[in-house]
């Protein structure tokens, strides 16, 4: 149906609506209320609550409709005229809430939906007054579902929202009917429980409180907080939340609306990772090592020591001796001082936001092919796409609102392509297909896809394409894919579904897609036509860089070598840029160990533990003669620092943050900063004075002023920003790179090892996010027939040997591993201080699994 | 005017042989009305349970902020109140009530009760902040004047 | 020697007597006005309150003496007792009672037989006002100033009325020694004689001892407290009582120049002169239950309008009856 604009009359007020769309949609924007309990604006329509039952006086031709129609399933129609405020609309109205009410307890002051219950409000409103029911209520057996959800089944209405979401956008179907008639049950399967990770969002859409928020429950009442409207600040997706707070402290976080980035819907690592905030190791004050020991000290105390140690130690190297990590993790506004800080006042460009090799070698493959990070695809563009390539992207587990946008893509039709070593889930029945190379043999499997799809008919066109074009041709699909251990039938077949005639294709590269497989992932995108996303773990990785967090990049993206970019620093910061590109977060732990680096400035990153090569991390940073770490919670990096600055959450700091699509939004400050810790910003503007080299930019509006200065299409956002966010989108046009693939690993016998990223388990703040903790646990998952091997089930202990030490994890049978291959979360087993390290191999590191016996655990490390 | 004071000083004269109005407090007192509204107590049912569940609906409906309740969750096997939710927490701070009643008007299960007692004057400030277990009576039918208060019927009863 | 120490019992006795009555009217007061106001005022300190007045005392001596950081010390602590002295010792000329014989001596109840008495209450009282404004100056605040201005200004105004009022009784008995007004009453009192006057003194003396309707100078409601604002403790209680010692001591006045002194039947002469002194003291209280404030203009305007030309003309008629009875 197209968009056409036609207006419809309701209680003789004009109403303007998109044709076909449903009455009850257009009312409730207009701000006219239609009371309704099963309709809910991103879920199919079932019009069987009878809540919104409207009189139809004409239907648009002249005549009224005789029967009382349910406004949720009749389309706006022109011409239209509907009451809702007739006295028969009124009698059906009340006589459905007097039935709505004939089983609902009346148990309103122990329920946690009491206040922002959709029922009491509208009963108030539409209700009769007083109740005749005399008879007995119905009562359920008391059920448990998760530890997230608690339901109160006594109150359910039946709405079945809870039912389309488990169907239609999570997948996971959990939710169904049993019974008939009034002992009709909303309940799941007992064989499959509730562990979604997008199952939070039934609290949110049941319009009673039938599913209440296990981990809220009788905490707070509605009408005691108050929330900040923003994006969720732990994955790089950037999902509109409510952060609710009651005095200084978080209750919950909702699901904010946002149809551009996640419809209605945030996951429960966003709907959880709140309480990361007050608990866990936050770092409340500033610390000085002395005599080994952080010990407690002042703002100025700690400042003034970064001072001493740093100004000396440029004045004796220069400030190439000096270089920072991390912004990631932080706002605009911070990382843009991060950054000018060190080139201004530091005078080292050795700054760089992509700690984790997977970030630098996808945002170096971005600059290759498109002289730009980030904004070449939307979002939205996933979730309307025709055709969906995932490279090396999990994103049920990684960004699980992106998997609910593929989903939503695939439910209107799409073909979906994941290449992944394990066939990911999804929990499509049709439309996706798995190309499932062996690991680190990604970009063989992509070149083999370019080659199918060359074979199809697409032709390399624009900057680079003759090479890319003479490459495809000199490949042979069918090596490659031996090479790369796929079917080159899936291959071409994957090639012809991803070219569905002028249908707009969306490539998404995971945090699987590393190096070469993030270069030929953009080669793709171009050979597509497809807009490109980048998913990063940094929940403002790409914000840090479009501030200048990079080595060879001045905020607004523009190069180093450029003398105008440089001159424009200098004119907005005071102080004269250095031409010399610095040093990347790749080539810093070789510097710092043959002395070049002395001082290491670690800003809301932890790399000890997070980088996958965290033994030689580790001892570069036992190589660092001063090192700073400015973090909110303690972490594995804490050991080596002389002084810690405490940071705050991004739940606790004004400022704006840009998710993967480029999209700038703007982050309220929910709560008070935790103990002593102050905007990063403001502590650099501090430390810049203490080092008695004071920052133009003391305040936030002035750093802002910068910022809109330098970044050129910050400009706007950073002044005014609407609610929805601004997508800072670029011309989707670039250069085809046609690298030659490096050679093929043999094949490796016994037991690979992947570590992937698990939104609930990595990092410092998850880690201390207590209501994460009933997440799945971590654990080693190795295909049936491995874990059958060794001897071990689902939930045994098996002991992992790597690199000479082992440690003990639980094991998860998962039928999506090949043979051969174990995965593990990543960032955990690095976190076990001293422990694991998986290094830096393609492919995966060679493990030992065993079955452990069944000992007490014994700690790992020391 | 000298007739004008006259007049006044002879109307002085008569009200000084009237008989005073004066309650002498400490060793007489006046009976308190039907509705006096003095100093809270928490009622419980007749099984000894609480009535309160903690919705905090009096501390939404207290106009000067005077009442904190913090809810839990009962533990089945030994219930401290009817239904799912009890107040683990329930201060008044009695310096900054006014005794407006609209607490006891809020109160879904009759829990919540503005007493007669009007005596409570304490030495330190801190001490008028009633605690739960001040406030809570130990058997409701030893005050059939604050149980009256309430229409048991229109009470919230299934929890 | 012995006649030093009759001087000093003598003194003791009256100015202990004198004290004791002040305190005790404090009480009497608060009862009074409870009486009138339907109430019962202090009874809880010993029985029916008698020893409320001590309590007060006791009270008022333990606390905290305020002094005001700017204002004049040394003045601020000397200006109750300027006005506390003379109230006090302007009782001395007054006989509270005719002679008696002490272990054979023959002893007047009066503690100083002066023989310009009248001219000597007048002098004392016009020293107290002294006390009032120097208080009220040093306690550099604009409260007590405006109220010691005040006071200054209306002890000046009536002070004239009430010395007027007296001439009547003086002409008539011919002597300024109080001892001898007392005996050219032994008849009659001289109220029947000097009805205008007694009234004038009346009015004069509510004016005098800043009595309602005439407390101005420390008007509650428009000057805290008048001129005594920052007194506290026993300076406070200094001012207190000097007002209740001038009011017994012009009650005496009246008691002793229009209803005759000490003289009555029956009784003994202190008790005659006792219920004579009482009985204006409750009307001073009768008067304040009563009457409300008076302007600032509405007080001048009736003392140098009213009350000067009506104590003119009673001395000029006094005078002229005098002459021509010869």
């Amino acid at each position: 149906m197209a968009d056409q604009e036609i207006t419809f009359t309701l209680n003789g007020e004009a109403v303007a609506a998109k044709k076909g769309e449903p009455v009850l949609e257009a009312a409730l924007r207009r701000g006219l209320h239609i009371p309704h309990f099963c309709y809910h604006s991103y879920l199919s329509v079932v019009g069987q609550c009878r809540a919104c039952l409207v009189d139809v006086l004409d239907a648009g031709n002249g005549k009224p409709v005789p029967k009382l129609q349910p406004a949720c399933a009749t389309p706006a129609i022109q011409g239209m005229v509907i009451s809702t405020v007739s006295p028969r609309v009124k009698e059906a109205q009340e006589g459905v809430f007097e039935f709505l009410l004939k089983n609902h307890p009346l148990d309103c002051p122990v329920c946690d939906q009491g206040g922002e219950c959709p029922l009491q409000d509208q009963t108030m409103a539409y209700a009769k007054a007083v109740s005749r029911t005399h008879e007995l209520r119905r009562i359920y057996p008391r059920k448990e579902l998760s530890a997230y959800v608690k339901p109160e089944m006594n109150r359910c209405v039946h709405c079945t929202r809870c039912i389309r979401f488990t169907h239609e956008i999570d997948g996971g179907g959990e939710f169904g009917w049993a019974s008939r008639g009034d002992r009709t049950e909303v309940g799941i399967f007992e064989d499959l429980p509730l562990t979604s990770i997008v199952s939070g969002n039934v609290i949110d859409i049941c319009p009673v409180g039938a599913l209440t928020d296990n981990k809220y429950r009788f905490t707070a009442r509605v009408w005691e907080m108050a929330h900040a409207e923003g994006p969720c600040t732990l994955c790089s997706v950037g999902c509109r939340q409510r952060v609710w707070r009651a005095g200084d402290e978080l209750k919950r976080v909702t699901a904010g609306e946002n149809p551009a980035v996640n419809d209605a819907w945030i996951c429960d690592v966003g709907r959880y990772g709140w309480s990361g905030v007050h608990a866990g190791e936050r770092i409340l004050r500033p610390l000085i090592r002395r005599e080994g020991r952080l010990q407690p000290a002042s703002w100025p105390e700690a400042l003034g020591h970064i001072a001493r140690r740093l100004g000396a130690i440029l004045r004796e190297s220069g400030g190439g001796a000096v270089a920072g990590l991390g912004g990631a993790w932080a706002t605009n506004e911070s990382a843009f001082q991060f950054g000018a800080f060190f080139r201004e006042v530091l005078g080292s460009n050795s700054v760089d936001c992509r700690v984790h090799p997977r970030d630098l070698a996808q945002t170096e493959a971005q600059l290759a092919a498109f002289g730009a990070v980030g904004g070449q695809g939307s979002i939205a563009g996933l979730g309307r796409a025709k055709g969906i390539l995932l490279v090396g992207s999990d994103p049920f587990e990684e960004h699980p609102i992106l998997a609910l946008q593929v989903r939503k893509a695939a439910r209107g039709g799409a073909a979906v392509v994941s290449v992944h070593p394990r066939r990911i889930d999804l929990r499509l029945h049709s439309g996706l297909r798995h190309l499932c190379p062996l690991p680190g043999e990604e970009a063989r499997a992509l070149r083999a896809l370019a080659k199918a799809l060359a074979e199809a008919g697409a032709a390399p066109s624009g900057e680079g394409a003759e090479g890319y074009a003479h490459a495809l041709a000199s490949a042979d699909l069918d090596a490659l894919c031996r090479e790369a251990d796929i079917d080159p039938r899936e291959a071409r077949e994957a090639a012809r579904a991803l070219r569905p005639e002028g249908a707009e294709v969306v490539v998404l590269a995971g945090p699987g897609a590393q190096a070469e497989a993030a270069a030929e992932a953009a080669n793709l995108a171009l050979l597509l036509r497809a807009e490109l996303l980048f998913a990063s773990t940094g929940p403002n990785l790409q914000g840090a860089l479009d501030m200048g967090l990079h080595p060879a990049l001045l905020p607004g993206g523009r190069p180093l070598g450029d003398a105008a970019a440089r001159e424009a620093c200098q004119g907005a910061w005071g102080g004269p840029v250095g031409a010399a590109p610095g040093l990347s977060s790749a080539q810093v732990w070789d510097a710092l160990n043959e002395r070049r680096v002395r001082a290491l400035y670690l800003f809301g990153c932890d790399p000890a533990a997070e980088h996958p090569e965290g033994a030689r991390v580790r001892r570069a940073l036992e190589a660092a003669e001063f090192v700073v770490l400015h973090a909110s919670h303690a972490n594995a990096s804490l050991d080596y620092a002389e002084v810690v600055l405490p940071a705050p959450t991004l739940y606790e700091e004004e400022g704006s943050v840009t998710n993967l699509e480029r999209r700038v939004q703007r982050l309220r400050r929910a709560v008070k900063p935790l103990g002593e810790a102050r905007e990063p910003w403001r502590a650099f503007a501090e430390l810049s004075r203490a080092m008695e080299a004071p920052m133009r930019a003391h305040a936030l509006d002035r750093v802002r002023l910068q910022a809109r200065l330098l970044c050129a299409d910050y400009a706007g956002p950073l002044s005014r920003l609407p609610e929805e966010g601004v997508r800072l989108a670029r011309e989707r046009r670039g250069a085809f790179r046609a690298a030659a693939l490096p050679p093929a690993a043999p094949p490796a016998g016994g037991l690979r090892l992947i570590l992937a990223p698990a939104l609930w388990l990595s990092g410092s703040f998850a880690a201390s996010a207590v209501h994460l903790k009933d997440m799945p646990r971590a654990a080693l998952r190795l295909s049936p027939p491995d874990a059958d091997r060794i001897g071990a089930g689902e939930g045994d202990e098996a002991e992992v040997e790597l690199g000479g030490r082992s440690l003990r994890l639980p094991v998860r049978v998962d039928a999506s591993l090949p043979v051969g291959l174990a995965q593990a979360p990543e960032g955990y087993l690095a976190a076990l201080r001293g422990g694991l390290d998986a290094g830096a191999a393609r492919g995966g590191a060679a493990v030992k699994v065993r079955a452990a016996a069944a000992a007490p655990r014994v700690k790992v490390g020391g | 005017m000298l007739a004008e004071i006259a007049r006044g000083l002879w109307l002085t004269l008569k009200h000084s042989w009237r008989s005073r109005v004066t309650v002498q407090y400490p060793d007489e007192r006046e009976e308190m009305p039907k509705g006096y509204r003095g100093l809270h107590k928490l009622l419980r049912w007749e099984d000894g349970l609480e009535r309160c569940v903690g919705c905090k609906l009096c501390s939404a409906a207290c106009p000067v902020d005077c009442i904190f309740v913090e809810s839990a969750e009962n533990d089945p096997a030994r219930p401290t109140s009817k239904g799912e939710r009890y107040a683990s927490v329930y201060e008044i701070n009695e310096l900054r009530c006014i005794f407006c009643g609209y607490c006891e008007e809020a109160c879904p299960v009759g829990a919540i009760v503005l007493g007669n007692e009007y005596e409570f004057c304490q030495d330190h400030r801190d001490k008028f902040l009633y605690a739960k277990r001040d406030l809570l009576v130990r058997r409701t039918e030893d005050y059939p004047e604050l149980k009256a208060r309430y229409d048991e019927k229109r009470l919230l009863t299934y929890v | 020697m012995a006649d030093l120490a009759v001087m000093l019992v003598k003194v003791v006795a009256a100015f202990g007597a004198l004290l004791l009555l002040a305190a005790y009217m404090t009480w009497a007061e608060r009862r009074v006005f409870a009486l009138v106001q339907v109430r019962y005022g202090p009874n809880r300190v010993g029985p029916a309150g008698l020893l409320q007045p001590i309590a007060d005392g006791i009270k008022l001596m333990f606390k905290e003496s305020v002094i005001p950081a700017q204002a004049d010390k040394l003045i601020f602590v000397l200006a109750p007792l300027v006005s506390l002295v003379p109230a006090m010792a302007a009782f001395a000329v007054i006989p509270f009672g005719s002679s008696v014989t002490l272990f054979g001596r023959q002893v007047d109840l009066i503690v100083a037989d002066v023989n310009v008495g009248v001219l000597y209450i007048f002098a004392l009282s016009g020293i107290g006002v002294y006390g009032i404004v120097l208080g009220a100056w040093a306690s550099n605040s604009k409260y007590p100033l405006l109220g010691g201005l005040r006071s200054a200004a209306q002890l000046i105004s009536y002070e004239l009325s009430l010395g007027m009022s007296l001439l009547g009784v003086v002409l008539i008995a011919g002597s300024l020694s109080l001892k001898d007004i007392v005996a050219a009453q032994a008849h009659y009192p001289f109220i029947l004689l000097q009805p205008l006057g007694f009234l004038l003194f009346l009015v004069c003396m509510l004016a005098e001892t800043n009595r309602s309707p005439f407390d101005l100078p420390e008007a509650e409601s428009e000057l805290t407290g008048g001129f005594h604002t920052e007194y506290s403790s026993m300076h406070f209680a200094m001012y207190f009582l000097a007002e209740y010692c001038s009011m017994i001591t012009l009650s005496a006045v009246a008691a002793t120049f229009f209803l005759g002194g000490w003289r009555g039947p029956l009784l003994p002469p202190v008790v005659w002169f006792l219920v004579k002194v009482v009985a204006f003291m409750f009307f001073f209280m009768w008067v304040r239950a009563t009457t409300p404030r008076l302007r600032y203009d509405q007080l001048m305007g009736f003392g140098w309008k009213v009350l000067l030309p009506l104590a003119i003309l009673n001395v000029v008629a006094t005078a002229g009856v005098m002459a021509f009875l010869g």
